[in-house]
């Protein structure tokens, strides 16, 4: 009986310390429009690439905004390689990112 | 000493079925393509994944349409190929780092990798280009 209780409250704690952690905060669409004029040079034109290796800027329009964040917090770290993604994600706090990825994940077509 | 003869029992089983699967999924591999030839039906490989090869269904994370019934994978329906095919080819190298996406890619030939990345780029109602 008393182990049960033990496990039933180690359940719960670890439950309450995984639930803040999991939920993320919302960004602000309106403030990330407004951070998000330089992404618009290269993810607002359907022409532009990236020289080399070749292959188009990816749309983000529209994108899980879970995964922007996610995405921008790589590069930021750079556990993924784009020395332009670096530069500019460097350079963002977490709020920002939060901000632009749901700026980005409202702009489906 | 009962229990381990009915642990052995249960272990022979289990080791027996994990055959018959593979051999099972190769030979269904076999009536659709000729042989070992790849899988080169990206709807196939996105629905049903290569059992034989280790890899998942895309659309179990990706979606059938490439639009994501989890928040944190991305959409990829209406993304550029070569974006896609850049992607898929740094997760296959290693290049770009993510353990599920690592096993997802690894067994890819090129022409799989295109044929899915083009499979997904058609599907244009999801993402696009951000307006000015």
């Amino acid at each position: 009986m008393r182990i049960a209780t033990l496990i039933a409250g180690g359940l719960l704690a670890a439950a309450l310390v995984a639930a803040p952690a999991q939920a993320q905060p919302e960004g602000d669409p309106q403030a990330g429009k407004e951070k998000a004029f330089q992404c618009l040079g290269c993810h607002a034109d359907e022409t532009y690439g990236n020289v080399y290796p070749s292959y188009h800027v990816p749309r983000v329009g529209g994108q899980q905004a879970q995964y922007i964040v996610s995405a921008l917090k790589e590069y930021k770290a750079g556990k993924r390689n784009h020395p332009t993604m670096k530069a500019q994600a460097s350079s963002l706090s977490d709020q920002d990112i939060r901000d632009i990825a749901a700026f980005f994940s409202q702009q489906s077509p | 000493m009962k229990r381990i003869w009915i642990a052995l029992l249960c272990m022979l089983a289990a080791g027996w079925a994990g055959a018959a699967q593979a051999q099972e999924g190769h030979s269904g591999e076999g009536h659709s393509s000729g042989g070992s030839a790849a899988v080169m039906d990206p709807a196939k490989i996105v629905n049903q994944g290569l059992p034989d090869k280790g890899v998942a269904p895309c659309k179990s994370c990706h979606g059938e349409n490439g639009k994501s019934p989890i928040p944190m994978y991305p959409h990829l329906g209406g993304q550029y190929q070569d974006y896609l095919m850049q992607a898929l080819k740094d997760y296959r190298s290693g290049a770009r780092k993510n353990p599920t996406m690592n096993q997802q890619a690894g067994s890819l030939t090129d022409g799989q990798i295109e044929v899915l990345a083009g499979y997904f780029a058609n599907q244009k109602t999801i993402l696009n280009t951000l307006p000015r």
